[in-house]
């Protein structure tokens, strides 16, 4: 616009817009410092436990360590793998986290669509219920599961490695939230063409709630995946139950001069989370943030 | 086809009476509108026929069987919802599949239901669409071919129009009207928009705080109403009413205590002896020389005619219907009405009709 030709009223509004523009300029800025800020806080532990994992144990010494790996010592990796045995106790992680997962699903739903469809006496008490012992830590009930995993003969067994998680007040909670916001009317409608709950449940509400349920899946992985008191207190003596948590613990205990190979371990065990979170990305930040964007 | 009855139809909500010992009966292949305001209890009768609430007392019967204890899906009714209920998930011809699947095995017998009815609503084209993917309108039009594709006994329609805007509103209007005259499935359609319900229906059953006012034609209710509030309901703008002291010997018509009889023109007025609620359509009464004094408080232009509102000394407030082309009064004028058509009298305790 030619400066020359505007009427002198409209040459005033123009500082407040440069105004706005570098105020919104500059909260982008620090947006994105926060966020460049937070996301090195949760990358460089992971950054250096791979490269520590390749320095020769000498290097390790130094104060501080190399940022870079200069001479990468990737034999580590197999080292880690054979004397760690973590392959077994890959193994049964993965038992144990897809038996956890797969039927802390099952029983959350189930229970979920109870609160949230069906009527039945005490609905809001036993909820309350449900809901209390999100506050109770794990901590507390640890004695008294262990000793009836013990009196049921359970011990070193996988039934024993999880039965105890098998039911989440937490899933529920979520998953009978994310029921409640499905518009009744889908109900009504599905109940007038011909449809039960079992029907209900199965062709209209799971495609419907598959973000949640992914969300409950992905936290439900991560928390027995990292399980260690448990595990260490079913599993006896031998590799039979063993998971790569316990695993690892025992890799650095064997391998106090080898520091880069427990660290070797320790990222081959946080591998199989990294694949899970990058393939439910997605849909975790879309039921995380669920409802707060219309 | 079949018809609906409610014999005795009570719903309570705890203290609440929603619905209060409902009598209707819905003839074989008769559209019947439920109208009356919101919270009158007109959704919930219709949920009571689905299924959807269970009744307090009474029952209801479709075909002259009792269904009052049955279970939704056993009425042999569809229904079509002010939101619509798409399942989202779904594509528009799996949605007008969804309530074949449980009642015919053959998929190709489905499959050709379906291209049925999705091309007698226009909907042939969107057939691989979701619903999100879709207009109002066409989202209104799916909801309607899930309801028809069954064939069932009988419609019920919760206002399926008010989520779409004024001009859809009328198309889609009339193209439920001709659907139901073509396939006579015997519909009850619930509504709170009496213009809705005077273009629509068969017969409409006007209803007020749970109980049924009147029954009627749509005509019958514009020209009888039983009582003030189908009067005040029914029409745009609503009856005018006074509450005055007739004396049909004297052949006077006292309000606030003055004498009005020059206002009232018509025979009609005079019927009638005693305390009395008087009812005038708008186009019954005209701006004159003589008459009730009053002042201009409001005017409203719709085109082709005008709504003139007075206030007259009692304070009542009265609708004068003009056409558009007669000399309008500004506001703040003061005016003389005279009451030339047809009046209804009303009990001024009850409202109801004398």
């Amino acid at each position: 616009m030619p400066a020359s030709s505007a009427p002198p009223q409209l040459a005033s509004p123009a500082p407040k817009v440069t105004h706005h523009l570098l105020n919104y300029r500059l909260r982008l800025i620090a947006r994105y410092l926060i966020l460049t800020l937070g996301s090195l806080i949760v990358i460089i532990p992971i950054y250096l436990a791979i490269v520590n994992s390749l320095l020769v144990p000498s290097q390790l010494a130094h104060q501080p360590p190399p940022f870079f790996p200069t001479n990468p010592q990737w034999h580590t990796y197999p080292d880690a793998w054979s004397s760690g045995h973590l392959g077994v106790y890959i193994r049964n992680s993965l038992i144990q986290t897809i038996i956890i997962v797969s039927l802390q699903i099952v029983t959350s739903v189930l229970a979920a669509f109870a609160f949230a469809f069906l009527e039945f006496p005490f609905k809001r008490t036993l909820f309350v219920i449900f809901l209390s012992t999100l506050m109770i830590p794990f901590e507390v009930t640890v004695t008294q599961n262990l000793s009836t995993i013990s009196s049921l003969g359970w011990m070193n067994t996988f039934q024993g490695l999880t039965v105890p998680f098998l039911a989440t007040g937490f899933g529920v909670f979520l998953l009978r939230q994310a029921f409640l916001s499905l518009p009744p009317e889908l109900r009504e409608a599905a109940l007038l063409d011909g449809y039960g709950n079992v029907r209900f449940l199965t062709r209209v509400v799971l495609p419907l709630s598959r973000p949640v349920i992914a969300a409950l899946a992905v936290f439900s992985f991560l928390g027995s995946w990292n399980q260690y008191l448990w595990p260490l207190l079913v599993s006896g003596n031998d590799n039979k139950i063993r998971t790569v948590q316990i695993g690892l613990k025992q890799l650095a205990a064997t391998q106090l001069d080898q520091i880069n190979v427990s660290l070797a371990g320790t990222v081959i065990a946080f591998l199989p989370l990294i694949i899970l979170l990058i393939i439910f990305q997605k849909q975790l930040v879309r039921s995380l943030t669920a409802g707060s964007v219309k | 086809m079949a018809t609906v009855s409610f014999q005795g139809t009570t719903k309570r909500f705890g203290d609440v009476t929603a619905v209060d010992a409902l009598n209707l009966d819905v003839e074989d292949g008769e559209f019947l509108v439920l109208l009356g305001p919101s919270g009158c209890g007109k959704t919930t009768a219709l949920r009571m026929v689905a299924g959807l609430e269970d009744v307090s007392e009474g029952i209801i019967a479709i075909d002259g069987n009792d269904v009052t204890g049955l279970e939704p899906q056993d009425r042999d009714v569809a229904m079509v919802f002010q939101s619509y209920a798409l399942y989202p998930h779904l594509s528009v011809a799996r949605n007008i599949e969804f309530p074949l699947r449980k009642r015919i095995s053959s998929k190709e017998e489905r499959q050709r239901l379906v291209l049925d009815v999705a091309k007698s609503l226009d909907l042939d084209e969107y057939l691989d669409r979701k619903p999100g993917q879709l207009s109002g309108g066409q989202r209104q039009r799916v909801a309607l071919a899930r309801a028809i594709v069954r064939q069932p006994a009988a419609f019920l329609m919760d206002e399926p129009l008010s989520n779409l805007d004024a001009k859809l509103r009328i198309q889609t209007r009339a193209e439920i009207v001709a659907l139901q005259a073509r396939l006579g499935t015997t519909t009850l359609y619930v509504t709170h928009d009496q213009v809705e319900a005077m273009t629509m229906g068969h017969r409409i059953a006007v209803m007020n705080d749970g109980i049924l006012q009147q029954v009627a034609t749509p005509s019958a209710l514009y020209e009888n109403p039983q009582n003030v509030f189908v009067a005040r309901f029914v029409g745009n703008p609503g009856m005018n009413i006074v509450t005055g002291v007739v004396d049909s010997e004297a052949r006077s018509i006292h309000l606030g205590g003055v004498d009005a009889s020059p206002g009232f023109l018509h025979d009609d007025a005079y019927q009638f002896n005693g305390p009395l609620s008087l009812g005038f359509r708008p186009e019954s009464v005209a701006l004159s020389s003589t008459g009730l004094p009053g002042s201009v408080s409001l005017i409203e232009r719709l085109g082709s005619e005008v709504h003139v509102v007075v206030t007259i000394e009692t304070g009542e407030i009265l609708t004068v219907r003009q056409a558009a082309n007669e000399v309008i009064p500004s506001l703040g004028d003061s005016v003389h009405l005279a009451v030339t058509g047809k009046v209804l009298a009303f009990d001024a305790q009850t409202g109801e009709r004398r």
